[in-house]
């Protein structure tokens, strides 16, 4: 009877302790929080893998984790948009402050009047070019922030294409460049934002005669089973495949330096604006092999 | 404490000297069953090899069960585990008793499947003298000198935590108490008052007495004493060592 | 707040018997960098990680982690620390598995399959056969670098993590380190000889020489503090010497060498000099831009033959 009765109070004297050492766990848990609550997301709660809180435990963990990645991608987000930002005004402080050096030399009337139409060329470009980035500027941050409206309408890219690229035949010309038009004559008809896609063909083709220094280029049009790919290939100097993953990204140059007319968003903007039409845009080139830019529009495109 | 000793167990599972020890000590009996089927020409008497089975275990029991917690120790030294289990961080008083306490399981296991195979082996040599009074009989004896002598060696971890490394030391005292512990079974009787005071003799005394003797309580005394003595010398050595 | 103290200790002394080991070490690291102990063997380096982590008594002074005394608050600071004492030290005959499974049930887990995790970060296999006894001395490291991140813990204390490692394993090591602190946000203590791999990885260092701690500094404030100077070999000293504070109007050099001069008048043009020596017949066979390096500053301070 008595080993009876010394066995029951060894089980609840067990019980007790349990009991307890749940109690003292649980405190514990709280003062971890409240150290994570204040800021520390670094701080880990620990369990034995087989209590009844472990996944609980795990589970706050989990949570911690993903709250600290967050920050820190907000963190970085900040910091590239700081960068940003500071780029930006230089973009247009400098450009401007040439401008107005130019205007206050014209100002003092010092000058031949052949000089001073120079002069007066040259401040009319510079004011011209900044125009054109702060339109881009503008542009930019209108897709964003997501305020760019679509008008997408079924429309045939064939057609769409030559008139975009007519209005370039002249610059071609003038910089001595050969050109390739292959656009079948069939209709192609998509739902697409003629001006979007405007700016899409004019940027990169923007970008081809500021960079690559060709004297060749060929646009393809070609109908896929389930999309329509455009193909804009020059034979200058490439981009290095090290690059070739980030000449997407906003104000990305390739040679470093900063080069007046290049304003690094020509890209991105086409970028934006092909993905709005749930289409993609790749690029395939190597150092000295020249440069492709590949255009894919699906035929069947859903409003996005 | 719990999983510290349960971290123990699982260092067991692969631990060489606690299966030799486990097997060795095991084998005796099996072993004299053995013997007594195979090779005794003239038939055994029943208390006698109970007797053989009894000394025989008590010989060696000990001697394993010191081999086994000073490897256990000293490989934490050698290996330099014990710097990974302190940082864990795991509290230096209860390693100390995890490794007491995995000493004692281990050594209850052995104990206990050794009587088993004795009175299995007992039953199949002399299956007509082995009543139930001689089984409990049987038990209680083993019982009572296994754990009087796992208590009276416990300050073998003390002296193991003290040696670290070496296990001479360490081994050469645990031969000395099982030298001890046999002689106990010698002790003239003008000697036995001051043996009960020697916890290591008073082990094989208090199976000699009779039970209402006063110099039971005084073996039982000291080798509590030694026990408790062995485990806080051991706790406290442990808790100032520079690792 | 960015970069504050996260471990400091006071005043830390190690005595054995009469003899000082350590002597009134007072360090302070920041929270998220890199803080290397530097020192040669046997300077006390890992006496002073030992008594951070509790494993040697401490003599005299205090430390304190993550803003509280550590005495008293084991149990809560040593759960967010991982460790690396000397060589990473493991169950001969379990297996890697096994032997993280032990340790990872006495610290506790953070996570669900945490042992199985750690060792695909470190790149060991999980649940093999292969025992601790037969792994190559790089996958020890690695092990041992597994059991120490198993709690994704805030701070790292390592002691000569590289030690032993072939070329590849070093810079392995020294990526994955980089990549703990400055994309995680962990605090490291790495102690090492090796001033080369010390100067690629520590935000901080402070040198340990004969039991004290001479120096602590950032490698920001060494890079600027360090000393440029102009390099010349000449066949007479003298002769340059007096050209020098004549024509040219130097006076801030030293003689290093019998035929060995180091300008630190950065302003001066290595052309003109160069022409004023030869022009006056000085005979001049090397002329080099040089800085200090963390060797040179070590050597400086500790004094004495530098060594590997």
């Amino acid at each position: 009877m008595i080993y009876l009765l010394i066995f029951l109070c060894f089980i609840i004297i067990l019980l007790l302790h349990h009991n307890l050492s749940n109690k003292k766990k649980i405190q514990e848990i709280v003062k971890i929080l409240d150290d994570i609550y204040s800021g520390n997301l670094d701080r880990r709660l620990v369990a034995d893998e087989n209590s009844e809180i472990s996944s609980l435990v795990y589970k706050i963990n989990e949570i911690v984790i993903k709250d600290k990645h967050k920050l820190s991608e907000f963190n970085k987000a900040e910091k590239a948009y700081k960068k940003l930002v500071t780029s930006l005004s230089h973009d247009i402080r400098t450009p401007l402050s040439t401008l107005i050096g130019y205007l206050e030399v014209l100002e003092k009337d010092t000058m031949s009047y052949e000089e001073q139409q120079k002069f007066i060329q040259i401040a009319k470009e510079k004011a011209l070019n900044l125009s054109a980035y702060i339109q881009s500027l503008f542009e930019w941050l209108k897709l964003e922030s997501g305020e760019w409206t679509y008008d997408f309408k079924e429309e045939n890219i064939c057609e769409l294409t030559r008139l975009a690229l007519a209005d370039w035949i002249i610059k071609f010309e003038g910089n001595n460049i050969n050109f390739n038009f292959d656009i079948p004559e069939k209709a192609l008809f998509i739902l697409i934002d003629k001006n979007a896609f405007d700016r899409i063909i004019n940027n990169l083709l923007a970008n081809m005669i500021k960079h690559s220094h060709a004297n060749k280029l060929v646009v393809q049009v070609t109908e896929e089973i389930s999309e329509v790919q455009i193909a804009i290939s020059d034979n200058g100097v490439g981009i290095d495949e090290a690059e070739l993953p980030f000449i997407f990204d906003r104000l990305y140059k390739c040679d470093t330096s900063r080069t007046e007319n290049s304003n690094g968003l020509g890209l991105a903007i086409a970028k934006e604006l092909t993905i709005a039409h749930n289409g993609t845009i790749n690029v395939i080139s190597g150092y000295g092999k020249g440069t492709t830019f590949k255009l894919r529009f699906p035929k069947n495109m859903k409003k996005a | 404490m719990n999983n510290a000793f349960q971290t123990e167990i699982l260092k067991l599972k692969k631990n060489k000297m606690a299966f030799i020890g486990f097997v060795f000590t095991i084998c005796i009996p099996v072993l004299l069953v053995l013997k007594a089927v195979f090779l005794d020409k003239i038939k055994i008497d029943y208390h006698e090899w109970i007797q053989t089975v009894f000394m025989l275990v008590n010989l060696v029991l000990p001697i394993m069960s010191g081999f086994f917690i000073t490897q256990s120790m000293q490989k934490e030294y050698g290996e330099k585990t014990i710097i990974n289990i302190i940082t864990a961080p795991v509290n230096r008083k209860v390693f100390v008793f995890s490794k007491i306490t995995v000493w004692f399981f281990w050594y209850v296991v052995v104990m206990i499947v050794t009587e088993c195979l004795t009175i299995l082996g007992s039953l199949i040599l002399f299956h007509s003298q082995v009543t139930s009074s001689a089984i409990c009989f049987t038990i209680q004896l083993f019982t009572q000198i296994g754990l009087l002598s796992y208590i009276a060696f416990l300050p073998i971890i003390w002296i193991a935590i003290r040696q670290r490394t070496l296990f001479y030391p360490t081994m050469l005292s645990v031969l000395f108490f099982v030298l001890l512990q046999c002689a106990g079974s010698q002790v003239s009787e003008e000697l036995l008052p001051v043996a009960c005071f020697v916890p290591w003799l008073a082990i094989q005394i208090s199976a000699m007495l009779p039970a209402n003797s006063q110099y039971l309580y005084i073996c039982i005394a000291s080798i509590l004493c030694s026990g408790l003595l062995g485990i806080i010398l051991a706790i406290f050595e442990f808790r100032t060592q520079d690792l | 707040m960015e970069n504050q103290i996260i471990l400091a200790t006071k005043q830390l002394t190690k005595k054995y018997g009469d003899v000082r080991a350590v002597e009134q070490i007072n360090l302070n690291v920041k929270k998220g960098r890199i803080y290397g102990l530097l020192g040669r063997n046997g300077a006390g380096k890992t006496t002073i990680m030992k008594m951070v982590l509790g494993l040697i008594s401490i003599s005299e002074g205090e430390i304190e982690i993550f803003g509280e005394r550590l005495k008293g608050n084991e149990k809560s600071i040593y759960t967010r620390i991982g460790s690396i004492i000397e060589t990473p030290s493991f169950y001969s005959y379990l297996t890697g598995t096994e032997n993280l499974e032990i340790f990872s049930r006495l610290r506790g887990t953070i996570k669900k399959n945490a042992v199985k995790s750690a060792l695909e970060v470190v790149g060991l296999p999980y649940k093999d056969k292969k025992p601790f006894v037969s792994y190559s001395l790089g996958m020890k490291q690695r092990l041992g670098i597994a059991n120490a991140i198993l709690n994704d813990p805030e701070i790292l204390i390592l002691d000569e993590p590289t030690n032993g490692l072939d070329p590849v394993g070093i810079v392995e090591i020294r990526k994955f380190l980089q990549t703990l602190c400055h994309e995680q946000g962990k605090t490291i203590i790495i102690s090492s000889h090796i001033l080369s791999e010390i100067a690629l990885l520590a935000d901080d260092i402070g040198i340990i020489h004969d039991g004290h701690l001479l120096k602590e500094f950032s490698m920001n404030e060494l890079e600027e503090k360090n000393k440029r100077f102009i390099e010349i070999k000449v066949n007479s000293v003298t002769k340059a010497t007096q050209l020098l504070e004549n024509m040219m109007k130097c006076k801030n050099y030293t003689v290093t060498d019998k035929n060995c001069i180091e300008i630190y008048d950065e302003n001066l043009n290595t052309e003109e000099i160069a022409d004023c020596l030869v022009s006056h017949g000085i005979g001049l066979s090397s002329l080099v831009f040089k800085h200090e390096t963390l060797e040179d500053y070590f050597t400086s301070l500790t004094g004495g033959a530098k060594f590997e």
